[in-house]
């Protein structure tokens, strides 16, 4: 408990008291940061003293509102004091108070969302965390940022009003709000509301958190804004959905509708990934591709799969930050790949992309290679397999396409004052792998790196390269079509993701 | 027929008109229209699942009253204000590109928007 409330607390503060003493807002920001790294030392010590913990705040027994500290909330505390430290050092004192305060608003929501585990809770933060990354987004006042952000409001609010119908049918089902309680009241009920519930509660996450076919909002509003701002949302906003559906599935499992959902996600992210020429947009699809691995993690429904997903989000908010920060601090993030003979990259970005591509495709000893491996690893259906590995393919594709004109094709520039936090940023990136040894353990990591692992892993890298060689010229002239993510085209998709959700799970 | 379900069914029905304007309209200001009522329509649909035990204020404490659930009231609270806040802000939004493109229809500022960002991006 106190570790929430030391975290949220210090980050409130921060943001209102850089809204007034707008002259000391990088140091309030750095005060908001040490009081979010206070309260992730005692989660994490809380952890380390008593394992996982469900307690409730408050005196009022089961009406009081349940929290949680387990791997996942320590994982996403964690990615979000850490982004925090590098976006605020980018930052420096580059932009206005406003600017500051709605930043740590956006943390203060992220990090207490990884500490609740009660479903109106979730609600709540999730729309607050929202409402900041709409404004956050639409901070520059340009008409495309409106737009994206408009586009965004209008979608998530939808999807809220979903989530809050399915917490009704949940509620009256279970006669609870804690997810904890929620779980022994439901144990072994099967009916028709608590069914339609379940599908309305999944369905207005999943468009939060960045699935196929719900969030098409999220290449325009991830692509057209701010650098720093992209960074965060693909960093950690985007997850906050995904913690809401891993703890909606702790308290019901419907494994197999996560396993649907998780390789649309992923085969339709990495192909509409593959088609984008703007660096940003490509990367705004790799988010939506990567976010298929972690449904399936969690749909995998053992304990080392969540754990999994978990690690992987983590992981993927740590490098797609980096490659965001990286891109946008060239001031390349809009522009066509195609002419990138013409780019200039300062060498900080070049070795922030370089981290980044060999971290996304999954090379040993970059972080994902251990996230993913251990996905791969608890997976137990063939065809389940066969996606993962099509992911991981098409990761390989889009990210070499990327990281082949940006890296060899542009020209090296000299690196501004602000760019030298990016180097600071890769060498985290690249270090963070050794996480993975400290959370599984020497004997589990050992095993990830065994000689069958590296061989079968790193075939699909080296495949990915070959194909490219061949395809280049085909690939650089593919263009995605924009129809499907206009806000009318979204909002119908977001129905039919509805009704592929609610057949889905009618027919199991 | 039960009260729960009734409510449901009338909350049900509202929110598919929203939706369905939502998606037929292409006014911007009626699209927002329709998310409200979508989002009137949740708030409707708590206010209604009350009376699960009975229909009785929480308040008369002689026993065996069937009382209604005071817990749903006080979460609709929460979410009229998040509602409020979300129309404040999609309002403002709107008139930013209404004052920038003196138009309401979505497809109009569609395609503006995508050209304006090719055009600076080129």
């Amino acid at each position: 408990m106190t570790a929430l409330l030391v975290g949220v607390s210090s980050y409130l503060c921060a943001g209102i008291l850089s809204i007034l003493f707008s002259r000391y807002r990088f140091w309030f920001g750095l005060i908001g940061w040490l009081g979010g790294l206070t309260g992730v030392s005692f989660g994490i010590s809380s952890y380390l003293g008593s394992g996982p913990l469900v307690s409730t705040l408050g005196r009022w027994g089961i009406l009081g509102i349940e929290i949680v500290i387990d791997e996942t909330t320590l994982l996403f505390a964690g990615l979000v004091v850490l982004l925090n430290l590098f976006t605020l050092i980018y930052l420096r004192s580059s932009k206005k108070g406003v600017f500051y305060c709605l930043y740590n608003f956006l943390l203060a929501t992220t990090f207490s969302l990884a500490f609740s585990h009660d479903l109106f809770n979730l609600y709540v933060t999730i729309e607050f965390m929202s409402l900041v990354s709409i404004l956050l987004i639409g901070y520059e006042r340009k008409a495309y940022q409106i737009y994206a952000g408009a586009k965004y409001l209008i979608i998530s609010s939808l999807a809220m009003s979903l989530y809050l119908i399915g917490l009704g049918f949940v509620y009256r089902a279970g006669g609870n709000l804690g997810i904890g309680e929620l779980t022994r009241s439901l144990e072994g009920t099967e009916e028709f509301s608590l069914s339609l519930g379940l599908g309305l509660m999944f369905a207005g996450l999943a468009v939060k958190g960045g699935v196929f076919l719900f969030s098409m909002w999220l290449p325009d509003a991830h692509s057209y804004s701010n650098t720093v701002v992209s960074a965060l949302l693909s960093g950690m906003a985007v997850k906050s959905g995904l913690i809401g559906i891993i703890r909606v599935s702790e308290m019901l499992d419907r494994g197999q509708l996560l396993l649907v959902l998780g390789a649309l996600t992923g085969i339709s992210g990495a192909i509409f990934a593959l088609m984008s020429n703007r660096p940003k947009k490509i990367l705004a699809h790799s988010t939506i591709s990567q976010v298929g691995y972690i449904l399936l993690g969690i749909g995998t429904g053992t304990p080392v799969g969540i754990l999994a997903a978990s690690l992987h989000l983590f992981f993927h908010g740590l490098f797609k930050a980096l490659l965001f920060l990286s891109v946008g601090a060239a001031g390349i993030g809009g522009s066509n790949i195609e002419r990138a003979k013409d780019f200039s990259l300062p060498w900080t970005s070049k070795i922030g992309l370089l981290v980044g591509s060999v971290s996304i495709m999954a090379i040993p000893p970059f972080n994902k290679y251990f996230s993913k491996t251990l996905l791969v690893e608890q997976v137990n259906q063939e065809w389940v397999w066969f996606a993962m590995l099509a992911i991981g393919f098409g990761t390989v594709l889009y990210t070499l396409k990327l990281g082949w004109a940006l890296i060899f094709e542009a020209q090296t520039d000299r690196a501004g004052e602000n760019d030298l936090s990016i180097v600071a940023f890769a060498v985290a990136v690249g270090l963070s792998g050794f996480l993975a040894w400290v959370i599984l353990g020497s004997a589990e990591v050992a095993h990830l790196l065994s000689p069958h692992h590296l061989i079968t892993y790193l075939s699909i890298p080296l495949l990915g390269g070959l194909a490219l060689l061949g395809l280049r010229k085909r690939l650089s002239s593919l263009s995605a079509p924009y129809f499907p993510f206009s806000l009318e085209n979204s909002l119908v998709s977001l129905f039919t993701g509805f009704l592929v959700i609610e057949l889905i799970l009618f027919l199991n | 027929m039960s009260t729960g379900l009734l409510a449901s069914a009338i909350s049900i029905i509202i929110v598919c008109i929203g939706v369905l304007g939502l998606i037929l309209k292409r006014n911007l200001l009626m699209k927002l229209l329709s998310l409200n009522i979508v989002n009137t329509a949740t708030i409707l649909f708590f206010v209604l699942i009350v009376y699960s035990p009975g229909d009785r204020a929480p308040i008369d404490p002689s026993p065996g009253l069937q009382y209604a659930d005071p817990l749903p009231q006080a979460l609709v609270l929460t979410s009229i204000v998040i509602n409020f806040g979300v129309l404040a802000l999609s309002l403002l939004f709107t008139m930013v590109l209404v004052k920038r493109y003196h138009t309401l229809d979505l497809i109009k500022i569609e395609g503006f928007v995508k050209r304006e960002f090719e055009e600076e991006k080129s």
